[in-house]
């Protein structure tokens, strides 16, 4: 009895001596890589989209496409296609011009991977910029008010801004737009719409000889639902970037069989000029 | 001679009114002769009483008394009280409690009548040793009751017995995670189960960062579960009430326990203070740092300032860990109607973090302390009416203090010789301080009239309740510029709130076979932007066919008024609560079940077997987003609300309940579900805690006079966890991004281990009880995955140069095997 006491006292000991934690590789199993589209269409502009190939999570390896075939439907009807291999990036034939009355959409196909088709897009109704102010702010900024009408229905925009110096001097410019600058009309829900921005009125010029910006390009995009909600997800994934563990923001994406957005848009724009 | 009256006669003969004199006259006589007769014999007495436990004079919670000849019965009160209206005459009265020797006594009733009752413990040994899980009273009444022997018969985390372990060991109760005291009811969150110790509710349940409960089981007489049904004098949480009673202390004799393990020791003292009061006071406490401190005042850490690279930054860490906690309870019996008590819990956790190097001097404190006081006074008024009041205080208090000094060594170099001209030394220092706190100060008033078939139960509480979800304050200075310090305070406004409740219900017998029960609970919420009123039905019926089984068909409403700020992502340590306020109302849950139990003819076997569907409603989730700088300020903005849970599945379990060999085996099949607006693009998504199959093997047997051995066996899914399916590599329109099939859309493996348990006792001459218990939880070594994370290291080249980084992914199991001896003495 003491004996199998004393055994039964040992081994605990023993035991008690094991280390606590342990880690251990764990293998995750990654669904297959897809096609990735990242494209635009603007009414009576052209179409765009960049194609890419997903990544499993944690590889940092670059993965080229050699060859892309990419179509471009319009009202369900192929309008163009092209097979693109040193850069991906599709743009449409120079002579094609959305056009307001139709409906448009992407596919990609690549060997090796599953074919990648967008969502129909349907263009949003323009929405016009109806006036625009500013004011000169300390410090070389501007601020720019802008006022639209928002329809009835549910509508999506973004707001850009390029600066002008005699069409020599220009503000930097991003493709398209900043995807995070995205907003719905939830705040003035079929009324007028106000959006203010700061922008740097300075272009350039030394200390004593300053040069200003004297003109400004306002642009009103009116984006889909589908680009509002890949805008506004991409925006609030930034916050928990790098935690792949906290609870994630999905992406929105309207392409089947891949990842991405195909997005239509409208837009407006009105030129002002600016006085110091 | 009989005469008929007309009714369209105008005129009454004489004939009908001599009649009719005579018919009332004749009823007079029958009634006043019912009246006498009912009085002198009434057609039912109420015998009532307590029944105790003939030892120690505790009083028996739900023990059985019934009449061998009609049937009739009820249970004990959680006071030990019953009362029974039974026809007059002799009567054949069984009163029975598990693990007691059941008692038969004859009485013989004219009125109503007072009659205590004593029960001696069963023997353990080759007789018959009931330690049922559920009786099919409690089945029928929606609660698992875990006797305190069942409790020291399962193997144990480090040697120590856990209440919320035991019941994780039960169908339809997870684990939140390995090892944790965090529990999952039914697929709910774990922040939606009532904890009330003695009648005052406790928030935080778990010392070591919840690897071990705060209840001590030495002061616990009983725990009673409910998980659906649940009566309508509970209320507040949407998954699960426990209801722990303290032991009242021995009316006979000092006893003391000591127990000596690993982790811990723990000393138990109670006993009679004169013939009136009892006293019991249990103190637990850890020793896990009790080397730390020498171990760092033998350690160098090396010079300050030192600019050898090769002790530069070597840092040394010392962890101290503390936890303890202690309960206190005096009762006094003022006569046989009359009694009062009061009720002390308190408990703390200390951790401390010294991390020390050359170059800087880091120091850590977290602490956590829980309250409870209680004060109870019990009034029999006559043989139907029991009344229990009870004034109470609890609180939970978390605090963080952080604090960093660098040592700055800065050389100046001349550009022409190069030589050092100069060299400057200073400190910066930076200090973190946070803290919350919830507290409540509580009445309650609770009555249970006793009827012919009818037990109804009615009362009242208030409770006021303060909520500091975090206040901090940081502190940056350094002795270069000798400018002031800068400081930054940042506080969350304090939030009180008043909530009141009603409740009526009525457990209503109807012949032998059925029992209906019916409550409903009134609910007023007032926070200082808000009020919310609501109605909680509750309702259940069952069928209680004996040797047929029991069929129970049951459907409750449950209202939470507040909100615990806890991830459903991942695992916080702490638990910090708010109030119900415009834009965050109370959450709801309506659940429905229907349950078959059924018992062997002897009463070793059980089979029972129940299926659920939850709805739940107002679920709050909290996100940390970039918004929150420090964790729950400004929380309103880091919460999504309005979200809606749906929960269900079944549970099985079968069990033998005496013998030498006792045990059960059970399983759960769950599906547990959210949706928010604002999360995974309003669609709906698997909770955190959704845990499809779980099962469940306990097994204990008495091998011989000393010994006596125990396992538990665990097999289950993998609670859910965010993982990306994809990378998305940047273009030029937008930067890279990781891509979800969907929020909680992956599962840590499947999780099993085994724990097994030894206990050898024996009594020496004087009577004392000593022995040993041992234990070995995960006996196999299974590496269950605790969390998972991505584990970035270097790539070298052959010449051992950093090439670049890789990433992995990396699973950390945390207690791969933990054997555990503990020593106790009781005298």
């Amino acid at each position: 009895m003491h004996k199998l006491i004393y055994i039964l006292i040992m081994a605990i000991i023993v035991l008690a001596g094991c280390e606590i934690s342990k880690t251990i590789d764990y293998d995750v199993n990654y669904p297959p890589d897809k096609l990735v589209i990242t494209g635009f269409v603007g009414m009576e502009n052209r179409a765009e989209a960049y194609i890419s190939i997903s990544n499993p999570p944690l590889s940092s390896d670059l993965k080229i496409l050699p060859q892309v075939e990419v179509t471009l439907f319009e009202d369900g009807n192929i309008r163009d296609n092209k097979t693109i291999s040193d850069y991906p990036l599709y743009i449409s034939a120079i002579d094609f011009k959305a056009d307001a009355g139709k409906s448009y959409s992407i596919s990609a196909k690549a060997e090796g991977y599953p074919e990648a088709v967008s969502e129909v897009e349907t263009f949003p109704e323009r929405v016009t910029i109806d006036s625009v102010n500013y004011s000169i702010l300390p410090d070389d900024e501007i601020l720019i008010k802008t006022y639209f009408t928002d329809p009835d229905e549910d509508n999506y925009y973004v707001i850009k801004i390029i600066m002008n110096y005699n069409d020599t001097l220009v503000s930097a410019d991003y493709p398209l737009f900043i995807l995070s600058s995205a907003f719905s009309d939830k705040k003035f829900r079929s009324g007028i719409g106000q959006v203010d921005r700061r922008e740097y009125l300075r272009a350039g010029g030394s200390v004593n000889n300053p040069i200003y910006y004297n003109k400004a390009n306002i642009i009103l995009f009116t984006i889909s639902k589908a680009g509002y909600d890949f805008c506004r997800s991409i925006d609030e994934a930034d916050y928990t970037y790098g935690d792949i563990f906290t609870a994630p923001t999905i992406i929105e994406s309207n392409i089947r069989n891949g990842y991405g957005i195909f997005m239509a848009y409208s837009t407006d724009t009105i030129q002002i000029n600016l006085e110091k | 001679m009989v005469h008929h009256c007309s009714k369209n006669e105008n005129t009454v003969t004489s004939g009908c009114i001599l009649l009719k004199y005579r018919m009332v006259k004749l009823l007079c006589i029958l009634i006043l002769f019912q009246l006498v007769t009912h009085k002198l014999f009434p057609q039912s007495v109420t015998i009532s009483g307590f029944i105790t436990d003939k030892t120690t004079g505790e009083p028996l919670i739900a023990a059985s008394i019934y009449d061998s000849t009609s049937y009739a019965g009820t249970s004990s009160n959680n006071r030990g009280f019953y009362s029974l209206s039974l026809e007059p005459g002799a009567r054949t009265v069984m009163v029975s409690f598990v693990g007691y020797q059941p008692e038969e006594h004859r009485v013989y009733l004219i009125k109503d009548t007072i009659v205590d009752f004593s029960l001696d413990p069963g023997v353990e040994l080759e007789e018959v040793t009931v330690r049922s899980v559920r009786t099919q009273s409690d089945f029928i009444k929606g609660r698992l009751t875990i006797p305190i022997s069942r409790l020291n018969e399962l193997p144990a985390l480090g040697g120590e017995t856990d209440l919320i372990k035991a019941l994780t060991t039960l169908p339809g109760i997870a684990a939140a995670n390995e090892g944790s005291s965090g529990m999952v009811v039914r697929g709910g969150g774990t922040d939606q189960n009532l904890f009330i110790l003695d009648g005052i509710p406790v928030y935080s349940t778990g010392h070591l960062f919840d690897f071990i409960s705060v209840f001590n089981p030495d002061v616990v007489k009983r725990l009673d579960f409910y998980k659906g049904p649940f009566p309508a004098r509970y209320g507040g949480r949407l998954s699960s009430v426990t209801d722990i009673t303290f032991r009242d202390g021995n009316t006979r004799e000092v006893t003391k326990n000591f127990e000596i393990g690993l982790i811990n020791s723990k000393f138990t003292i109670e006993g009679p203070v004169d013939d009136k009061t009892t006293f019991l006071l249990s103190l637990r406490s850890t020793y896990l740092d009790l080397f730390t401190p020498i171990r760092k005042a033998i350690a160098k850490s090396g010079k300050k300032y030192d600019s050898d690279p090769e002790i530069r930054d070597r840092g040394q860490q010392f962890v101290m860990y503390t936890f303890g906690d202690l309960n206190f309870r005096v009762k006094h019996r003022f006569n046989s109607n009359h009694s009062a008590s009061v009720n002390l819990f308190h408990s703390i956790d200390y951790y401390r973090l010294f991390d020390n190097a050359t170059t800087y001097d880091g120091k850590s404190r977290y602490s956590l302390f829980n309250t409870a006081i209680s004060m109870k006074s019990d009034h029999v008024f006559g043989p139907r009416l029991f009344a229990s009041t009870m004034l109470g205080y609890t609180s939970n208090t978390g605090k963080s203090n952080n604090d960093q000094t660098n040592y700055h060594n800065y050389y100046w170099w001349d550009p022409v010789t190069h030589l050092q001209t100069k060299n400057t030394r200073f400190e910066s220092s930076y200090s973190y301080r946070q803290k919350s706190f919830t507290g409540d100060i509580a009445a309650a008033f609770d009555f249970t009239y006793y009827a012919n078939n009818h037990s109804i139960n009615f009362g009242a509480a208030g409770t006021f309740r303060t909520f500091q979800p975090g206040s901090y304050s940081t502190e940056l200075r350094d002795t270069l510029d000798n400018i002031k310090p800068l400081k930054s305070v940042f506080s969350n406004t304090s939030l009180t709130a008043l909530e009141g409740s009603l409740y009526v219900e009525d457990e209503w017998k109807i012949g032998k076979v059925f029992r209906l029960n019916g409550g409903l609970r009134f609910n007023r919420f007032t926070s200082s932007e808000a009020v919310y009123s609501s109605l909680d039905p509750r309702f259940s019926i069952a069928a209680d066919m004996e040797d047929a089984g029991s069929l129970v068909l049951s459907w409750s409403q449950m209202t939470q008024n507040i909100h615990a700020l806890i991830r459903n992502d991942i695992l916080l340590d702490k638990t910090v609560w708010v109030p119900s306020m415009a834009g965050f109302p109370p959450e709801k849950a309506n659940q429905l079940t229907l349950g078959f139990m059924q018992k062997s003819k002897g009463g070793d076997y059980s089979f029972g077997a129940e299926v659920f569907y939850k709805k739940m409603r107002n679920l709050v989730e909290y996100r940390i987003n970039y918004l929150t700088t420090y964790s729950f300020y400004q929380w309103e903005k880091s919460l999504e609300t309005n979200g809606t849970g749906e929960v269900f599945g079944g549970e099985f379990l079968a069990e033998k309940t005496s013998g030498k060999v006792t045990g059960n085996i059970n399983y759960s099949l769950t599906w547990s579900n959210r949706r928010f607006s604002g999360l995974n693009g309003g669609r709906w998504f698997p909770a955190f805690f959704d845990r499809r199959h779980i099962l469940n093997i306990t097994g204990s047997v008495r091998l011989n006079e000393d010994w006596k051995a125990s396992f538990f066996w665990t097999v289950g899914s993998g609670h859910r966890i965010n993982f990306p399916s994809a990378q998305v590599a940047s273009s030029p329109y937008v930067g890279n991004y990781f891509v979800y099939e969907g929020i909680n859309s992956n599962r840590l493996p499947v999780y099993h281990r085994l724990d097994l348990g030894a206990e050898w006792q024996k009594i020496n001459e004087k009577g004392d009880t000593y022995g040993l218990k041992f234990s070995i939880y995960n006996a196999y070594c299974r590496f269950n995955a605790y969390y998972i994370y991505v584990n970035t290291y270097n790539l070298y080249d052959s010449n051992h140069n950093v090439t670049g980084t890789a990433s992995r992914v990396t699973k950390l199991a945390l207690l791969p095997i933990i054997p555990a001896i503990n020593f106790y003495y009781r005298f």
